[in-house]
């Protein structure tokens, strides 16, 4: 590994410019934040409300001067977030994580299998890459995000097909996990498939594309291991001899395979 | 380049630190029988020195807790204990230096707070003569001499102190010194090498048999005392302390169910066979461990190294 940048752990000062709510107990927080490094899909930054500790969490979106952050309520840390409003300072650092292997999934047909909150990190690659299938499922129709943007995807001539677990009285599309919306000849028309979501539903997508054909150098996944430091030394998310948050958190699943010989038991 | 002193002409370097800002430290044992530094120059070399109880080079580069930055405005904070000559440090400890050196230097990140405090470290290594209890240093390549991690290697042979240059400031500290003949030294070398074993390094491989993982993970209270002991356990976690305004890094332990507890209290390895794979996959998988023994010493279960060592050998 090359020595590159210089590290100082102290996040910027940032300020939160609009908070969009998503659904139940999900929100996308627009933060002003200068930096001096672009935004690549499937990258992360380490957040600090004050007070608390950093976090990692995926940029779903980023123009020049913002980046659109996505989270669900589910811990400390994030339930401080949720107190910030329009105005409000908040500490960023990064970004940070290998990206989605966008040179070589750019004019190539690619699937998305995605579950849940997982449209976040996958977000900037759907908009940047033209031949794209989303296939998207949520517990329940509250829970699928940025509902708005499907039909300017849609314009573009992006494919996507929604499902749910648990309908609700209006929901009038496919019912069940988003597995069950892969079927061989989805699959064999596509060249790559990239994978983000519950490790479980990680677990049974990536298999299940793989049985279906799709080789495993060709499927990607993001891994969302615990992290302090988001610059591999802290140590939380390290997977025998790779930290997820500089050698990933993308990886390919023959990647994840390779590392599976060292850990202490499954990646996903 | 291979130096010949006396005594005196070891204090006399120590010295010479000294007026060039260096707090020189060398190990003093206490009333218990345990060793830990103390500022000065020795009058003597303590010959029965074994080892400090703590990982005094990791906690002089890496202190837990360590602030580093302000709530108020960000500002980072670059603490500092100012210059330190550690003299008698033992070649498992400086290869853990190296170790951490590589770890927290040479990757993708360069981490400016370790390396602020590294710059004002002086480390003056001394050879081992006689194994300490519990450690295997020799099978890890860590001892009785340090290949690495040191500015000057010393090797008390007959009253003789060779010295050995490991770094350019060390070079410059040994430079009014007489240059030596190796011929000696070596033959004492291979004398010194035959008191200390030589495990077989193939079954010191992770991954570790699961009945052995098991009989570990059975043992194990949890107490994490293993990693604070550990030369190369540098982990961390990070937190704002109630009524202060910094952050601080601070040790965090693997075999503890906290380092792997996610939000919601979920948790990626939730047995503590889990977390003994975990620790073990990076002491001899990655091969961070320096065989110097302290986890054995200091382990109430029977599950540290010493344990691994006759289940797995």
């Amino acid at each position: 590994m090359k020595v590159s940048i210089d590290f100082v752990n102290a996040p910027i000062p940032a300020a939160v410019e609009e908070v969009v709510d998503e659904g139940p107990d999900v929100k996308t927080f627009v933060i002003r934040y200068s930096r001096s490094r672009e935004v690549l899909p499937g990258q992360f930054v380490m957040i600090f409300p004050d007070r608390m500790w950093e976090i990692p969490i995926s940029v779903a979106h980023a123009s020049r001067e913002t980046i659109h952050l996505t989270v669900a309520r589910v811990g400390r840390v994030t339930s401080a977030l949720f107190r910030l409003g329009g105005g409000d300072r908040i500490g960023v650092r990064g970004p940070y994580g290998r990206p989605w292997p966008m040179d070589i999934l750019r004019g190539r047909r690619v699937l998305f299998v995605v579950g849940g909150l997982g449209l976040a990190p996958v977000r900037m690659a759907i908009e940047q890459l033209g031949d794209v299938t989303l296939v998207y499922g949520a517990r329940n129709p509250s829970l699928l995000l940025y509902r708005n943007l499907y039909r300017s995807w849609e314009k573009e001539g992006k494919r996507i097909l929604l499902t749910v677990d648990r309908p609700d009285g209006e929901w009038r599309g496919h019912v069940g996990v988003v597995t069950t919306l892969l079927d061989g000849n989805l699959v064999k028309s596509h060249d790559y498939a990239v994978v983000a979501g519950p490790p479980i539903m990680m677990k049974f997508a990536s298999r299940m594309l793989e049985e279906l054909g799709m080789d495993s150098d060709r499927i990607f996944l993001t891994l969302e291991n615990h992290m302090k430091c988001g610059v591999g030394l802290c140590g939380h998310c390290r997977i025998g001899d790779r930290y997820v948050c500089v050698d990933g958190p993308v990886f390919s699943l023959s990647e994840i395979r390779n590392l599976e010989g060292w850990a202490s038991g499954e990646v996903i | 380049m291979l130096k010949r002193l006396t005594w005196e002409q070891v204090r006399e370097l120590l010295k010479s630190l000294e007026e060039r800002g260096y707090a020189v430290l060398y190990p003093e044992k206490n009333d218990f029988g345990d060793w830990f530094p103390r500022q000065g120059i020795p009058d003597n070399w303590p010959e029965d020195f074994s080892n400090y109880l703590f990982p005094v080079l990791r906690e002089a580069v890496l202190p837990s807790p360590e602030p580093v930055f302000r709530i108020e405005d960000y500002s980072p904070v670059f603490h500092s204990y100012g210059r330190i000559a550690f003299f008698g440090v033992r070649p498992c400890d400086a290869t853990a230096l190296a170790y951490t050196d590589a770890f927290y230097l040479e990757r993708l990140f360069r981490d400016k707070h370790y390396e602020k405090r590294r710059r004002d470290i002086f480390v003056i290594a001394v050879a081992c003569t006689r194994p300490c209890e519990n450690s295997f240093c020799r099978t890890m390549d860590a001892g009785p001499f340090a290949g690495r991690g040191f500015d000057i290697q010393m090797y008390p042979v007959d009253g003789v102190w060779y010295a050995e240059v490991g770094s350019d400031a060390g070079r410059e500290m040994l430079s009014p010194y007489p240059d030596a003949d190796e011929g000696h030294l070596k033959a004492w070398k291979e004398e010194v090498l035959e008191r200390f074993p030589l495990l077989d390094r193939e079954k010191l491989r992770y991954p570790i048999p699961p009945s052995v993982r098991k009989f570990l993970a059975d043992r194990c209270f949890a107490c994490g005392g293993c990693i604070w002991l550990c030369p190369t356990c540098t982990c961390y976690n990070e937190r704002t302390p109630a009524g202060m305004d910094v952050v601080v890094r601070e040790q965090d332990a693997c075999l503890l169910s906290g380092y792997h507890r996610l939000a919601k209290g979920a948790s990626l390895r939730p047995t503590m066979e889990d977390m003994m794979g975990f620790r073990y996959e990076c002491k001899l998988g990655i091969g961070s461990c320096t065989g110097c023994g302290r986890c054995s010493t200091t382990c109430i279960g029977y599950a540290a190294m010493e344990a691994y060592l006759e289940k797995a050998l």
